[in-house]
C-alpha cells in the first residue's frame, strides 16, 4: 500500500512539473435554478482536449497558455462557447439555459461527453426529464421502474421494484441516495419505490466496469444525487395521484448563497378507507380501525460559504406502515366482556447526510461525507381479554414483537486531483460502522396471577462490524485514441470474531476507432460483505440483512465485458455490450428454513453457493429532439449453483431471462401536450414445479383418518419450468397549461394497456377428476389519472 | 407471527381485487410412475411395509397400489426377512420377525417395469423417562392440572421430541421440539 500511495504521489508531481499551463476550473450549473449539472463537458476544438463536470458540478481543465474557444455544454441546454486568452489560472462559473426556456433559439443538437468518449462501460445515465412522462403504474412515477426498462436490468414480479442486474439479487444493488445507502428501496411489498422523483437531479446507473470508487455490491450502483434546491427564487411543484399526493418547495434561504429543498409524499388510502371500515365494523358490532399508509420526506440544504467551499445537509424519511385495531365487547350473565387486538406492522428507512466540498486548489476537489443509515422492520400484536363480573375482574393480556434493523454510521473523505487534461485521479478513504439487529422476538403474557406471566425476548445478538474502504483511480487519455480508467479498491470487514480484507483491481478502457465509434472493455472485481436473507418472491419487507461472519463469508464477483460505443448522425447513441460474470459464497435458505425459524443461529440456516451470469446488451438510445427514448435487448443466461441444494447441480437462477426487450418513446407533440409509451417483453421466470405425487408416509398409518389422504409433491429440479412470457404496453399523456400562477398538467394513461395477462404466480388445481395448472395474473389494464402543478 | 400472516393475507385480498386466474399448458417432462414405498417400524409390531405408485401431478384420483412385488429387508449382519404382499398394498413379514432397537435395517423392493428401491433407516432407542408429576393448581379459580414429565435426552445426538398424554376422556396433546 505505502508503494502504491508513494508512486501515486511521484505520478501526480511528474504530471505537475510541465511548464506553463493554467488552469481553468469552476462550477457549472442550471440558469434558472442554479441546480448543479452533472456530467457537463467542458471542450477545447482546436486542442481535442477537455473535461466533464463531477457530481457537484465541479470542473478543472488544465491547457498550455495559449487562447481557446471553450465549448460549456449538456444535454438539453444551450452550449456556450467562451473565448478565453489564458495567461492565468481562470476561475469560470457558469450558467447554462435549458434549451426548453429558449423557445426563441434555434437549438443544435448539443452534447455532453458523447458515449463513445468515456472510458466508462455498462452504464447509463437516466435522462430525468423522460421520467415524468413515462407512463407508470397508477401515474406513480418512479426512478427504479425507469431503471429496469435499460437492457441488463430485470424487474421482479409484476409491478414491483426490485432490480437485478445482469443475473445478481437485489441485495446486490448499491443504491446511494446523495451518497448514502438506502437498504431497503420499497413501499408497499415493493409496489413503489421510496424515491421521490421530484427531488432528484440525476440518476446514474452502473452495471460493470464499475470506477474503483465504488465498492460494496457485486451488481451494480444506482447513484441518485438529490436536487440542491433553486438558488434563485421560491419555486413548488406538486401533485395528485391515485395512490398518493406530494409536495415539493425549493428556493433560496440566503440568494446565490443558501438554498433549501423539502419534498413530502403520503398516501391516503387509509384515511379514506377509514370511516368506511369503521361502519362495516359497526355492523358486525365491533369497533374497528385499520389502514395502510406509506409516506417519505426529502430535505436538503446546500450553503456556499465561497466559490470554493460549499456544505450540504440531505436527509430522507420514509415509512410503511400497516395497522389494525379491532376491539369486541358483549355482556352475558352479569358479566362484561372486553376483548382488544392491536396489530402492527411497519418498515422504513432514515439516511442523512452532511458534506462539504472544497476547492483545494484549481486542481483538487475534495469532498468529506458523514452520514447515517437505518433500516428497521416491526411486526407486533397485542391481544387483551378482559372479563367484568358483579364483584371481581381479571383478564389476560398476550403482547407480541419482533425486531429486525441494520444501522450504519459512515465517514469518508474523497479527492478528485485533475492535473491535466490527460488525468483525473481520484483517491479516498473512509468506514462504514454497521449495527446489526438481524432479528429480535419480545413475548409478554399476563395471565392474572403474577406466576405464570412472561416477559421474555430473544433473537439473534446486536453484531458490530466495521467495514473500511480507500480506493485510487486515474482515468489516463494516451494519445488520441486510448483512454483507460485503472483503479484499485480495497475493503475490509471487521467484526468481533472475524475479519476479512480484499483488493479488487478495476480496469476499463476504450479505443477510439474514428470521431464516433469506439471498442470498450472493462474488468471489475467486487466483494461484498452484507448479505440479503430472503425467501419471499416479492419484495417483503421481512427480507433479513446480515453481515459476513466467521461461517458466513463475503460474496464475491469477478466481471468482464467487451463492448462497441457510436453515436450515428450526432442523435442516436447505440452501444452493444457482452459480459461474462461469476459470483462466489451467495446465500440462499436451507430447504425449508425461513425468517420465523431464524433465532440465534440464523447462519446456520442457510446454504452457500456459487453463480454466473452471462449475455450481450444492445441499447440504442436518442436523447434530443422532440422524439427521445430507447431501445433495449438484452440475450442472457443466469445459473446458481449449491453443494446442498438441488442435489448439487446447477440450476437457473429465478430472474434467469432468456430475452428481455424495452421499447421507450417519449414525444412532444407541442408546447403543452407530450406523451409516452413503453412496451417491455421478457421470457417467463423459472419457477420450480412439481411433476408427479405419491402418498406420503402418514397415509400408510391408516389409523389416522385426517392423513390418510395426504400428498407429497416430488419436485425433479429447482426452476425447471418458465412461466408464459411477460409483455406489457403502457401509454401516457400530459397536457400542460399556464396558468397566472404557475403550471398545471393533467396526466393521463394506462398501465398494460391491452390488458395482458402476466403470470404473477403459478398453482395447481384439482377439478374434480381432473388436475390442471393455473396461473393467477395480476393487473388487468390500469388506467391512471394525475393531476400536478409548477409554482 | 399471525400478525405478519394476516397482513399478507391483507395484501393477497387487495391484489385479488385486480387478480385474474387463468389456466396454461403444462408440458411435463415425460416420466413414468416410480415405486413409493412407505414404512413405520416399531419393536413391537411385525414388519410391513406399504407400496403404491407414484402419480404424474397432474393426474388426480387415489393412488394404486403395487402388488407383485419383490420386497425384502435385511439388517446389518446380512440377515434377510422376505416379506409377502397380503392386498390393499400391504406387504407383512409371515415369520413374524420384529425389529430391533439399534440395528440397522434396509429394504429393497423390486417390480417389473419399474426401478428398483432401496432405503435404510434403525429405530432409536426407547425415551427414558426419569418421573412424572401431576398436580392441581388453580387458575383464576378454575381448577388445572399440572404435569411435568422428566426424561433424559442423550447428550450426544440430537432427537426430535412428540409428546403425547392421553387422559381418560380428554384429548390428545401433542409437541414438537428438536433437543
Amino acid at each position: 500500500m505505502k508503494k502504491l500511495i508513494f508512486a501515486f504521489i511521484v505520478l501526480v508531481n511528474c504530471l505537475n512539473l510541465s511548464a506553463q499551463k493554467f488552469t481553468i476550473s469552476g462550477y457549472l450549473s442550471d440558469g434558472e435554478t442554479g441546480e448543479k449539472l452533472i456530467g457537463a463537458s467542458i471542450y477545447s476544438k482546436q486542442t481535442l482536449l477537455g473535461t466533464t463536470t463531477n457530481v457537484y458540478g465541479f470542473f478543472s481543465l488544465t491547457l498550455p497558455a495559449d487562447t481557446y474557444n471553450i465549448m460549456f455544454s449538456y444535454v438539453g441546454y444551450a452550449s456556450q462557447n467562451l473565448k478565453i486568452n489564458l495567461l492565468q489560472n481562470e476561475q469560470i462559473n457558469l450558467e447554462l439555459s435549458s434549451s426548453i426556456q429558449l423557445k426563441t433559439f434555434e437549438v443544435t443538437a448539443t452534447q455532453a461527453e458523447q458515449i463513445q468518449e468515456r472510458s466508462q462501460m455498462s452504464s447509463i445515465e437516466i435522462p430525468m426529464k423522460s421520467v415524468t412522462i413515462i407512463p407508470s403504474l397508477l401515474g406513480e412515477r418512479d426512478i427504479l421502474k425507469v431503471i429496469q426498462l435499460l437492457p441488463g436490468v430485470q424487474s421482479g414480479g409484476e409491478g414491483t421494484s426490485g432490480l437485478y442486474v445482469r443475473g445478481g439479487g437485489p441485495d446486490q444493488n448499491l443504491i446511494l441516495l446523495d451518497g448514502v445507502p438506502v437498504y431497503n428501496a420499497s413501499h408497499l411489498f415493493g409496489f413503489f419505490s421510496v424515491f421521490n422523483n421530484d427531488a432528484i437531479n440525476n440518476v446514474e446507473l452502473i452495471k460493470g466496469g464499475f470506477p474503483a470508487s465504488y465498492g460494496g455490491r457485486l451488481s451494480s450502483v444506482i447513484d441518485i444525487r438529490m436536487k440542491e434546491g433553486n438558488q434563485k427564487e421560491w419555486h413548488g411543484t406538486g401533485s395528485v395521484g391515485l395512490v398518493s399526493s406530494k409536495l415539493t418547495v425549493e428556493g433560496p434561504l440566503i440568494k446565490d448563497k443558501t438554498s433549501l429543498i423539502v419534498s413530502g409524499r403520503r398516501t391516503y388510502i387509509d384515511l379514506l378507507a377509514r370511516p368506511i371500515i369503521k361502519q362495516q365494523a359497526r355492523k358486525n358490532g365491533t369497533d374497528a380501525v385499520a389502514g395502510y399508509y406509506f409516506y417519505d420526506i426529502n430535505a436538503k440544504i446546500n450553503h456556499k460559504f465561497s466559490d470554493k467551499s460549499r456544505l450540504f445537509l440531505s436527509t430522507y424519511i420514509g415509512k410503511d406502515r400497516a395497522y389494525a385495531t379491532f376491539e369486541d365487547e358483549y355482556n352475558y350473565d352479569n358479566t362484561r366482556f372486553v376483548s382488544k387486538s392491536e396489530s402492527d406492522l411497519g418498515w422504513g428507512n432514515v439516511t442523512a447526510a452532511m458534506r462539504w466540498n472544497q476547492v483545494i486548489s484549481k486542481k483538487v476537489f475534495s469532498n468529506t461525507t458523514f452520514t447515517y443509515s437505518k433500516y428497521q422492520f416491526g411486526v407486533g400484536e397485542v391481544l387483551d381479554d378482559e372479563t367484568f363480573e358483579p364483584d371481581t375482574s381479571y383478564g389476560e393480556l398476550f403482547e407480541y414483537s419482533y425486531n429486525s434493523s441494520i444501522e450504519d454510521f459512515t465517514g469518508k473523505i474523497d479527492f478528485d486531483i485533475i492535473p491535466n487534461p490527460n488525468h483525473y485521479i481520484r483517491v479516498g478513504l473512509g468506514d462504514i460502522y454497521h449495527t446489526f439487529r438481524p432479528g429480535v422476538n419480545a413475548f409478554r403474557n399476563e395471565i392474572g396471577n403474577n406466576q405464570n406471566d412472561v416477559d421474555t425476548s430473544f433473537g439473534a445478538a446486536k453484531i458490530f462490524a466495521h467495514e473500511l474502504f480507500a480506493y485510487a483511480e486515474d482515468d489516463i487519455k494516451i494519445g488520441s485514441r486510448l483512454k483507460v480508467n485503472v483503479g484499485l479498491h480495497f475493503s475490509g470487514f471487521i467484526s468481533h470474531n472475524t475479519s476479512y480484507f480484499s483488493f479488487q483491481p478495476r480496469i476499463s478502457g476504450r479505443f477510439a476507432i474514428n470521431d464516433n465509434l469506439s471498442i470498450k472493455a472493462s474488468y471489475a472485481e467486487m466483494a461484498q460483505f452484507i448479505h440479503l436473507l430472503s425467501n419471499a418472491t416479492i419484495g417483503l419487507p421481512t427480507d433479513l440483512w446480515v453481515p459476513s461472519t466467521d461461517k458466513v463469508k463475503p460474496q464475491n464477483s469477478q466481471q468482464v465485458a467487451l463492448g462497441m460505443a457510436q453515436t450515428v448522425r450526432s442523435k442516436f447513441e447505440i452501444s452493444v455490450e457482452g459480459y461474462y460474470k461469476t459470483m462466489q459464497n451467495l446465500i440462499e435458505y436451507k430447504e425449508g428454513a425461513s425468517f420465523f425459524s431464524v433465532g440465534q443461529n440464523w447462519d446456520n440456516q442457510i446454504e452457500f453457493g456459487q453463480g454466473n451470469s452471462y449475455g450481450a446488451e444492445l441499447l440504442v438510445q436518442k436523447k434530443e429532439g422532440k422524439t427521445t427514448g430507447w431501445i433495449g435487448y438484452t440475450l442472457s443466461w443466469t445459473n446458481r449453483e449449491f453443494e446442498n441444494l438441488n442435489f448439487g447441480n446447477p440450476y437457473p437462477y429465478k430472474y434467469d431471462r432468456r430475452h428481455d426487450i424495452s421499447f421507450v418513446l417519449v414525444h412532444q407533440l407541442n408546447e403543452n401536450i407530450d406523451m409516452g409509451v413503453t412496451w417491455v417483453y421478457g421470457t417467463g421466470n423459472a419457477v420450480t414445479l412439481a411433476t408427479s405425487r405419491f402418498p406420503s408416509a402418514n397415509s400408510s398409518n391408516k389409523e389416522n383418518f385426517f392423513s390418510y389422504f395426504q400428498d407429497v409433491q416430488y419436485f425433479e429440479s429447482r426452476n425447471d419450468f418458465r412461466m408464459p412470457s411477460y409483455h406489457r404496453l403502457d401509454i401516457g399523456i400530459n397536457f400542460k397549461k399556464e396558468r397566472k400562477w404557475g403550471e398545471r398538467t393533467w396526466s393521463f394513461g394506462a398501465y398494460n394497456a391491452y390488458s395482458r395477462q402476466n403470470p404473477f404466480y403459478l398453482f395447481f388445481e384439482n377439478t374434480g377428476n381432473q388436475t390442471v395448472l393455473k396461473q393467477v395474473s395480476l393487473f388487468p389494464i390500469i388506467p391512471f389519472a394525475t393531476y400536478s402543478f409548477k409554482f | 407471527m399471525r400478525t405478519l400472516a394476516k397482513y399478507i393475507f391483507f395484501l393477497v385480498i387487495v391484489l385479488g381485487l385486480f387478480g385474474c386466474e387463468s389456466i396454461i399448458d403444462y408440458d411435463l417432462p415425460p416420466s413414468d410412475p416410480k415405486l413409493v414405498l412407505n414404512c413405520y417400524f416399531t419393536n413391537d409390531s411385525i414388519w410391513k411395509v406399504d407400496i403404491f405408485k407414484s402419480k404424474s401431478i397432474m393426474e388426480s384420483g387415489d393412488f394404486e397400489f403395487v402388488p407383485g412385488a419383490q420386497v425384502e429387508i435385511s439388517n446389518q449382519n446380512g440377515t434377510v426377512y422376505p416379506l409377502t404382499y397380503i392386498g390393499v398394498g400391504e406387504y407383512i413379514s409371515l415369520e413374524n420377525a420384529i425389529p430391533q432397537i439399534g440395528a440397522n435395517y434396509t429394504v429393497k423392493a423390486t417390480r417389473l417395469n419399474f426401478e428398483d428401491i432401496t432405503a435404510t433407516a434403525a429405530m432409536p432407542s426407547k425415551v427414558e423417562i426419569i418421573s412424572i408429576d401431576t398436580a392441581s393448581v388453580q387458575n383464576n379459580g378454575y381448577p388445572e392440572q399440572e404435569s411435568k414429565i422428566t426424561f433424559l435426552d442423550p447428550a450426544n445426538e440430537k432427537n426430535y421430541y412428540s409428546l403425547k398424554l392421553n387422559f381418560d376422556q380428554v384429548t390428545v396433546f401433542q409437541y414438537d421440539s428438536l433437543l
